[in-house]
């Protein structure tokens, strides 16, 4: 398990990011300069949060309160920078032996798996300068699971690599957990590498680390926040509370608001216990046909109460028993034919819904 | 050459090679303090360490002549122990070379270990190396040229120190009359000729330190 809660200053920036989870490959995902890299520095031990406190595995790395703080070396963090930061005195091989040499377990069968699947024993007696920057990037991954890690921390790793080594190495890090069991944060600015890698991700917007969310929610994630800010003044719009409700489909997880259920996929969560949501307004189908041969959850009827036209976009407010807005493209909304008091149907697949536990 | 030129020669290469030998181990461990470490009071080892390139030699060579001299404290005490009067020795004559030198020395080694790239020692300390280790391992291998750079700057000083030297060992021919001070005696005599020798003579020390340094940093390349 790995909880974490960081608060660190900046003059002008503020990272605060409380979260536990089971590590396994979780994606971090921001935007530049949300805090990403801060966060892994403050897991490995190179940077110091001004407050809260990190565990790996019940073992406490750092608490501000207990006065802890454990060395980066005696962490087991296995960080892979963002530059691969091979040591230009050594070669390929002394640079991984470094890291085994200091290690609290030889990780020798590990090391000799790496390097056979990650293509580089031909280069174990090269200059580390001769490398391409592929070749040193995965160097780089092999050094860092030398320290016998118990969590590996990867930033940005195919930053500067060419589409080839991507997807090379993209195998390569899933089959470290996969064939060696090590759990691995991977950062990224990149949604496509973290829906590829990762099942689970920890979006970070501004300085703010939320829940764990499913990774393929992360960008509906990122439509939350940039609604939150336009729609500062009319806050209340699509953002629903409800309560956790009766479990009935392995793969969903039903929560009630008012009487309406809506599913929404699976969460960890206890009945009666409750949520709140954001549905993105452009991310809801309306349509007049009875939808029957589509084979989803959350379809429901309702009135269209009002209708407010702008440049491109036809924002409808409808009501299902909630009050709910949605925006379509213009050239959608004509032709539906769509009208006021007009009953539709409306759509919410449940991969686009953001759920927050309060 | 003749002997006179030779041992002055000789007591040279001896002076300046036990003062750099002295300084190596002193000025790696203070560019150590100064560039990786929050140790407070950094500052003013720093200004310590550079103030002999501001005091004047001779004043230096005062200043160690009242340490070292007669009836001081430490001379009192390696006579006791060790029984040796180090005042007007060629052992004097290193102690003021070191001390002269030291500042070029370490200014030289702590500008190569400034430019090592901050990372790779905070990697190194992920891959399970603590503070020690990360100096002796990744930051004085990578300032090698800068070390080897700070040996040499501070054996060429050696070579010419004068003012130092002067004042504690004296200017004994055969016991430490070395290269500058032969240069000096000579000047004052009006013995040009030998003047002329023994500059060619510190000339051929300075340029065959260069091109051994030279030599050594091409082969660290390979």
């Amino acid at each position: 398990m790995l909880h974490l809660n960081v608060n660190k200053k900046y003059q002008q920036f503020h990272l605060n990011c409380q979260v536990s989870f089971q590590p396994s490959i979780i994606g971090i995902w921001g935007p530049s300069g949300s805090g990403k890299t801060t966060l892994l520095n403050c897991i490995s031990g190179i940077e110091m949060p001004d407050y809260g406190s990190i565990s790996v595995n019940n073992r406490i790395l750092f608490s501000s309160e207990k006065n802890t703080n454990v060395p980066p070396e005696k962490r087991r963090i296995g960080y892979v920078f963002q530059e691969p930061l091979l040591f230009p005195h050594l070669n390929v091989i002394q640079n991984i032996k470094y890291a085994q040499n200091l290690a609290p377990i030889n990780y020798e069968d590990e090391i000799s798996y790496c390097i056979s699947k990650f293509g580089i024993k031909h280069l174990l007696k090269n200059k580390v300068g001769t490398l391409s920057g592929g070749e040193q990037k995965r160097v780089a991954i092999i050094r860092a699971i030398a320290t016998a890690p118990e969590l590996l921390l990867l930033d940005e790793p195919l930053n500067g690599i060419d589409t080839y080594s991507k997807n090379q190495i993209l195998t390569y890090l899933k089959s470290i957990w996969t064939d060696l069991n090590i759990p691995i944060l991977y950062v990224s600015h990149n949604k496509d590498e973290i829906l590829t890698m990762t099942e689970y991700t920890l979006p970070i917007i501004d300085g703010i680390g939320q829940n764990l969310v499913p990774s393929s929610q992360v960008i509906s994630q990122t439509l939350l926040h940039s609604y939150t800010k336009k729609l500062q003044q009319n806050s209340d719009v699509n953002f629903l509370q409800g309560k956790i409700g009766e479990n009935t489909n392995p793969d969903f997880t039903t929560i009630e608001i008012n009487n309406l259920e809506m599913r929404i996929p699976k969460i960890k969560s206890s009945r009666k216990q409750p949520i709140s949501i954001f549905i993105p307004p452009n991310q809801i189908l309306v349509t007049p046909a009875n939808p029957k041969q589509v084979n989803t959850q959350n379809i429901y009827r309702g009135e269209v109460q009002k209708i407010d036209h702008s440049e491109n976009t036809v924002t409808i407010l409808i009501n299902i028993g909630i009050q709910l807005q949605i925006i379509v493209t213009k050239q959608y909304f004509e032709e539906s034919k769509i009208s006021l008091k007009q009953e539709l149907f409306v759509i919410i697949p449940p991969s686009t819904i953001i759920a927050t536990q309060t | 050459m003749f002997d006179h030129h030779f041992s002055a020669l000789q007591l040279s290469l001896l002076v300046a090679s036990s003062a750099t030998i002295i300084n190596i181990i002193p000025a790696i461990v203070i560019a150590l303090i100064i560039t990786k470490t929050n140790l407070r009071g950094k500052i003013i080892l720093d200004i310590l360490i550079s103030l002999p390139l501001a005091i004047p030699p001779v004043a230096i060579g005062f200043f160690l002549l009242q340490i070292l001299g007669n009836k001081s404290p430490l001379s009192d005490f390696l006579k006791i122990t060790l029984g040796i009067d180090i005042i007007f020795t060629w052992q004097a004559a290193a102690i003021a070379a070191a001390v002269t030198s030291f500042p070029l020395m370490v200014r030289t080694i702590i500008v190569s270990m400034n430019s090592i790239e901050k990372k790779l020692e905070l990697c190194a300390r992920t891959l399970g190396a603590n503070k020690i280790k990360v100096m002796i391992t990744i930051t004085i291998p990578l300032a090698y040229k800068g070390i080897i750079g700070g040996i040499l700057i501070g054996f060429i000083r050696s070579i010419g120190e004068f003012g130092a030297t002067i004042i504690v060992a004296g200017n004994i021919v055969g016991k430490t009359q070395t290269i500058p001070l032969a240069i000096y005696s000579n000047i004052q005599i009006g013995q040009y000729a030998d003047v002329h020798i023994l500059i060619l003579i510190s000339l051929a020390i300075t340029i065959s330190s260069l091109v051994a340094y030279n030599l050594l940093l091409r082969n660290s390349l390979k």
